[in-house]
């Protein structure tokens, strides 16, 4: 089994100018350029978000070919969308057959989700590429932080997210264990019908489940024994600081936006 | 059975920056009916190399016979001979899973075909072996009995698929010591009985030292030493090199020596008091 071989938060550690920033600042951002992508609606918006996200890969240091590796559990996804699209555009139909209708109007669609959908995917990768997964944590609490006012548990939400990922490796590591006694003891979890599969897997998940409790258990006590009551009055050792590199990120992302907001009163084509 | 493990190296993420050879050229035979402790401190690939025994992880290079048969080769044989290695592993308890102890005992020999009234049998067989009544804790839900029951339940899981083989990887971690020396006494009179081959992952020197036939001394994936107990124990600069403790009698026989006192090297406990006596009654 290659359960090792997958990386949830898969931060590409090199020093670059996109890592230096303030995780709020990344977050803002990436949610700003998310937005934009949804105003778009010409290709030449298209064009200057390409261009824009082309530039922050190259400041960030990731090498292409380690950006383009989340693309793949989507392209399921990319696919099943461009054929809907294709199939159900409205307009003058260029080719008919039996039931299916392809216009000029579905194509152009579906090559508009398409590019969207991939460019939402690549945007919000170089979030995670170069922030770890902590620090957005952090940041997201930060951010919401002033949602508190109207009860919002902020840091609770966050310290539960930053457990989750924290225990991502531990629990992958869990069911290798598992895995590999259950196999031992003759259980097959890859040939058989999907009913066998699913049932394969029951002696899988029963002490996964007890071991999800067990290691639950264990944390929460010492949590306690460091005298950890929830996040009032709490004081963080690494307080995150904006600097100019983020102001200058700032402006940037305005400009892009300002861009993006031109680009739909300018259509090339 | 007869174990034959021919150049056997393993390399971890093979082409990626961070591989590691986990494993480098090991080689050795263990005879049927031999107790072989493997010891080597954290990392040194005594997990890996047990993992190998069975088919878990598949060599990349070298060969693992069992009985002459190259357990990784697509020989129908091969996978016969693969199911009668089993393998106990850190902690095995945790994989407990069924409503009741016997139906967790017969899921191993469920998975090799057998018939419910066969698989019954040999659970209630293999739970004798370990010591767990099958009348009064049959029924009982495995996850209701104390830690040092689960995992005797948990070899007994492994027994009931009637190895020739039994590897177990550190049998009696977190265990007291009279649960540790009930553990491995009950494995000792099993292998007898059932004249099994073992092999033990131990960090404990002193289990080691008591009852196996024979130790491999791993150190960052390669044997530095191997021998009869006697022999490895005897090397004591190279074992402390390879990151192991001390038996207690060698090393309270050492220190002695260090200190003027004339004695013989001694290997076992009780050998190194006898020593003592002698010693001093003489004077």
């Amino acid at each position: 089994m290659a359960l090792k071989d997958i990386t949830l938060g898969q931060y590409y550690p090199v020093d670059s100018k996109i890592h230096e920033l303030d995780a709020r600042t990344k977050i803002l951002a990436v949610f700003a350029y998310l937005v934009s992508l949804f105003l778009i609606k010409s290709f030449t918006g298209f064009g200057v978000a390409a261009l824009f996200l082309f530039i922050c890969v190259k400041m960030s240091k990731v090498p292409f070919s380690f950006v383009t590796r989340g693309f793949k559990p989507i392209l399921m996804i990319l696919i099943l969308t461009i054929i809907i699209n294709v199939l159900s555009g409205t307009g003058e139909p260029i080719l008919t057959w039996w039931i299916i209708k392809i216009t000029k109007e579905g194509i152009y669609r579906a090559g508009f989700m398409a590019i969207r959908l991939i460019l939402l995917v690549f945007g919000s990768s170089v979030l995670t590429l170069t922030t770890k997964p902590i620090s957005l944590t952090d940041g997201l609490e930060k951010i919401f932080s002033p949602l508190s006012v109207i009860g919002i548990p902020a840091h609770e939400l966050a310290m539960m997210m930053s457990i989750a990922l924290r225990f991502i490796p531990t629990l992958m590591e869990e069911t290798d264990k598992i895995m590999k006694a259950q196999s031992s003891r003759g259980a097959d979890f890859e040939n058989g019908t999907l009913k066998e599969k699913a049932k394969a897997l029951l002696p899988l998940l029963v002490p996964l489940f007890v071991a999800a409790f067990r290691i639950a258990g264990d944390l929460a006590m010492a949590m306690e024994a460091r005298c950890y009551n929830g996040g009032k009055g709490r004081t963080r050792m690494n307080e995150m600081h904006y600097r100019k590199g983020d102001a200058v990120a700032a402006v940037v992302i305005v400009i892009y936006l300002a861009l993006i907001i031109l680009s739909r009163n300018f259509t090339l084509f | 059975m007869r174990i034959e493990v021919k150049d056997l190296s393993y390399v971890y993420s093979a082409g990626l920056p961070y591989e590691t050879k986990a494993l480098d050229g090991i080689n050795f035979v263990a005879e049927e009916g031999d107790f072989i402790a493997i010891v080597g401190s954290t990392g040194s690939g005594k997990t890996t190399l047990v993992e190998h025994l069975n088919g878990l992880l598949k060599p990349t290079t070298g060969q693992v016979l069992a009985d002459g048969v190259d357990i990784n080769s697509k020989d129908p044989e091969a996978r016969k001979l693969r199911r009668q290695i089993g393998i106990v592993f850190q902690y095995p308890e945790y994989q407990l899973f069924e409503e009741s102890v016997i139906k967790d005992v017969m899921f191993g020999p469920k998975n090799q075909g057998f018939s419910e009234a066969e698989c019954k049998e040999r659970a209630v067989h293999a739970m004798n072996l370990v010591g767990i009544d099958p009348e009064k804790y049959g029924e009982v839900s495995p996850f209701a009995l104390s830690g040092g029951q689960k995992r005797r339940v948990a070899i007994a899981g492994v027994l009931a698929m009637n190895p020739k083989v039994l590897i177990l990887d550190e049998p009696t971690a977190g265990l007291d010591p009279k649960g540790r020396r009930d553990i491995l006494e009950m494995i000792t009179r099993i292998k007898d009985e059932q004249n099994l081959t073992i092999f033990l992952v131990s960090h404990n020197m002193d289990d080691v030292v008591e009852f196996a036939s024979r130790v491999i001394v791993l150190k960052r994936g390669t044997i530095r030493l191997m021998g009869t107990p006697r022999d490895v124990f005897h090397n004591l600069e190279e074992v402390i090199a390879a990151g192991l403790d001390l038996p207690q009698g060698p090393s309270f026989s050492q220190y002695l020596l260090s200190r003027g006192v004339k004695l013989k090297r001694t290997l076992t406990f009780d050998e190194t008091v006898d020593e003592i006596v002698r010693v001093f009654k003489k004077e």
